[in-house]
């Protein structure tokens, strides 16, 4: 069905995707995996003609579409749906299938004023299939995630493609939405008699509804397979999954560590009572409560969208609560501008980094330190923070925006930890680094915890800091639904599996 | 006679003003996201402000430049306590804020107009004599007009390089959430950035009104020139538009000699169009657009 022969795609020198060749058979499922930043994405704007191919070729059903555009792919049959929510926001999820059925189908140089029986049909149609009939009639910009990723597909099923490429159907997800997705999929694959290929992080998701599996790392084919033979692929199982993953109980003494600084700690440094906030009129966090003791690790899990970083940028003052209180000590902070919480210590480190591109690695550390006023106390932070990054002192005079992902991160840490405040509080420090980069960066965090520093953590993935954290808070949907140390966590493997989808 | 320095001598005097007028323009887009269209007025501005010190309150005519300065940058001021504040922060600021200037600017233009009418003055503040650069004369006024500019420029460029505030400034304007994050109060970022704006835009007046003459639309023109400048350079690329300011002027110093002044506007608005036909994102400017 789909050939691709070669196929490149270069940004300036930066290959994303290189010399990729597979192909599609008619009526399976081709699930495609890997990391971040392994060229995903770009293959599917390549072949769905969003992005012109570098070298190599693409083939549909015999009939060559390297350099077709995307409309007239999407009329030779190919149909996409986007790992962002591309919906039409102000339409009703109706309107928005239909815009699909009218225009995707075939060229429509001249629109009509109707739409014709034959378009409402097929949209009623493709709405019933993925379930979505009852819930179609209010705008797209009102709809939950899940309804949004649903609608995507029926989008995409009503232009009656014969290929279907799908970019993350179920990224930030729960487990049961998940399950939801899982089972509308097989259902339009079944019924539509489809040809799929799909993207996805959510290797369980992947693996069961694939036919064959491919792995990508950096841009180029790592694995192609059985779904079964994907867990015993030594290579993809240390760069996909990372060494890390497997969880190993923590050692004891650890243990003894975690209570001992927790019973040594007296009043919270930070407190966090019934906490509401959101954006638009719409809460993310409903009534939050937890502290952070003086010198202690807590970290919050919990899903994609779920409300982790919502609860960081209040703190900070990014974002104003909408109710509850946030104190640090005995004052409350509730409300006070970014500035005046940073100088009172709590800083925070965000997510994806947000360096300054334009700067050196030093003048962004400066910046860290931008409320201070003692020159002399800013050196002596920037000799800190380069004894525990030593990494940033090599790259002093190099512009952030050439930085590696790593390095980006440490950058990121180090302009925290230059502020030298009380409470540091990094959101998702893991994010989109490769697994040996990760262990570096836990690394960093392990000797940030060593050296006393309070630290309040958010992340997607448990799996690196339950033995780190003295306290975990598993965040569902804006509540926090369960608590307890990082070793409870470990132990409760059916937690895992609830809340993060194994 | 050979011409060609005679065209020098024009390009590079209204190249120095061009780029002052931009860097004013450029600041403000690539700090803040705002494309002040009320630069032309504060040029205009700064003029009266000048001729006012000078002609009314009798001081001596360095002090013009002092009153332009303090008036642009008060102006710079009311700008931001006026209507940014309450703007920023919306999702329609670009477009917002371009309409209310505009606004502004056709209000101050109008004030200007009814307080000193419309007939055209001459601008005391400016240097008389000349002097022979090899074998050809240039007007005292002229070197004045390359010096300060030039003087002026080194001046933002090595503040925004290697101060504090420069730093901070560059750091809202590459990433205003971190910046905040890292205990920058943006807003009273966005206020200095608004005033010292304004003071360049009324230095550029007080220059340009100085060699041409004293009138409520004085502004438009070169805010027009500023805003190509920008454009072709790559939106709040300061060191880029300096440039393009100067190459631009050179440009259209030799089309108004050698085709007729009528040509100039005509063949720089060809050449821009060219131009970003050719780097849609500015000559200077990369995909991801360049801040300070």
């Amino acid at each position: 069905m789909l050939v691709c022969q070669s196929v490149t795609k270069r940004f300036g020198a930066l290959a994303a995707v290189e010399e990729l060749s597979f192909e599609v058979e008619p009526g399976l499922v081709l699930g495609i995996g890997g990391p971040n930043g392994a060229g995903k994405t770009t293959l599917f704007d390549v072949v769905s003609g969003l992005q012109p191919l570098t070298s190599g070729k693409v083939t549909l059903d015999g009939i060559d579409i390297s350099h077709a555009s995307a409309d007239r792919i999407c009329h030779l049959g190919l149909a996409r749906t986007f790992q962002l929510n591309a919906g039409f926001d102000s339409m009703t999820g109706r309107e928005n299938v239909q815009v699909a059925a009218y225009f995707g189908h075939r060229n429509r140089l001249f629109p009509g004023l109707r739409l014709g029986k034959e378009t409402q049909r097929r949209t009623e149609e493709a709405l019933d299939l993925v379930g979505m009939r009852e819930r179609a009639a209010e705008p797209v910009e009102n709809a939950p995630i899940l309804d949004r990723k649903l609608l995507m597909i029926a989008g995409a099923i009503v232009t009656e493609p014969k290929l279907l490429l799908m970019d993350e159907p179920v990224g930030g997800l729960t487990p049961r939405e998940i399950d939801e997705v899982e089972a509308v999929v097989t259902r339009v694959v079944q019924e539509k008699k489809l040809t799929v290929i799909l993207i996805e992080h959510v290797m369980r998701f992947l693996l069961r509804l694939s036919d064959r599996v491919l792995i990508m790392h950096h841009g180029s084919k790592l694995f192609e397979g059985l779904p079964e033979q994907v867990s015993d692929d030594k290579e993809v199982v240390e760069v996909y999954l990372g060494k890390g993953s497997k969880t190993e109980s923590a050692p004891a003494d650890e243990e003894k560590i975690a209570t001992k600084s927790v019973a040594a700690s007296g009043a919270p440094l930070l407190s966090v009572q019934d906490l509401a906030s959101g954006y638009k009129g719409r809460d993310v966090l409903h009534g939050l409560s937890f502290e952070v003791p003086e010198g202690s690790l807590i970290t919050l899990i919990g899903p994609n969208g779920h409300g982790k970083s919502t609860l960081l940028r209040t703190i900070s003052g990014l974002l104003r609560p909408r109710g509850g209180d946030i104190r640090v000590g005995e004052r409350s902070i509730a409300g006070l501008p970014t500035e005046a919480i940073t100088a009172l210590g709590i800083v925070q480190v965000p997510q994806g980094d947000m360096l300054f591109p334009e700067m050196t690695v030093r003048e962004n550390l400066l910046m860290g330190a931008y409320l201070e006023r003692d020159r002399s106390n800013i050196e002596r932070r920037l000799d800190e923070v380069h004894a525990i990054l030593p990494r940033l002192k090599e790259r002093s005079n190099q512009m952030a925006s050439t930085l590696s992902g790593g390095e980006r991160r440490m950058v990121g840490i180090g302009r925290g930890l230059m502020a030298g405040g009380r409470l540091l509080m990094l959101d998702e420090p893991s994010l989109g680094l490769a697994p040996i980069i990760i262990d570096q960066i836990y690394e960093v965090v392990a000797d940030l915890k060593a050296s006393g520093r309070t630290i309040l953590l958010v992340e997607e993935n448990p799996m690196r800091i339950v033995d780190l954290a003295e306290e975990v808070h598993l965040l569902d949907n804006g509540h926090i639904v369960w608590s307890g140390s990082g070793q409870e966590l470990s132990e409760s493997s059916e937690l895992l599996e609830t809340y993060l989808g194994g | 006679m050979d011409v060609l320095p005679y065209i020098l001598v024009t390009a590079v005097t209204v190249g120095a003003m061009y780029s002052l007028a931009t860097l004013g323009l450029s600041l403000v887009w690539g700090a803040m996201g705002m494309l002040n269209m009320a630069h032309g007025a504060l040029l205009t501005l700064g003029g009266y402000a000048a001729y006012s010190a000078v002609t009314a309150a009798g001081l001596a005519w360095p002090f013009g430049f002092v009153a332009a300065i303090i008036v642009g940058a008060l102006f710079g001021a009311f700008l931001y306590f006026g209507l940014v504040r309450f703007m920023l922060g919306s999702t329609a600021f670009e477009t917002n804020i371009i309409i209310a200037t505009v606004g502004i600017a056709i209000a101050l233009e109008n004030v200007i107009l009814l307080i000193y009418g419309g007939q055209p003055l001459g601008q005391p503040v400016s240097l008389d004599g000349m002097f022979r650069l090899g074998q050809v004369p240039v007007a005292s006024q002229n070197l004045l007009i390359v010096v300060l500019s030039v003087a002026i420029m080194f001046l933002v460029a090595f503040t925004l390089r290697t101060s504090k505030i420069g730093r901070a400034i560059r750091a809202t304007a590459q990433n205003r959430e971190a910046a905040r994050l890292m205990g920058v109060p943006t807003r009273s970022i966005y206020l200095q950035v608004l005033a010292i704006s304004g003071a360049l835009a009324a230095v550029s007046g007080v220059l340009l009104s100085s060699i041409t003459q004293l009138s409520p639309p004085l502004g438009n023109d070169p805010m027009l020139k500023a805003f190509i400048m920008c454009v072709v350079a790559g939106l709040g690329n300061v060191q880029g538009s300096v440039l393009a300011a100067f190459v631009l002027a050179l440009v259209e110093a030799c089309t108004q000699f050698y085709l007729g002044a009528r040509w100039g506007l005509p063949v720089l608005l060809i050449l821009v169009i060219l131009a970003l036909i050719w780097r849609p994102y500015g000559v200077f400017g990369r995909t991801q657009v360049t801040r300070l």
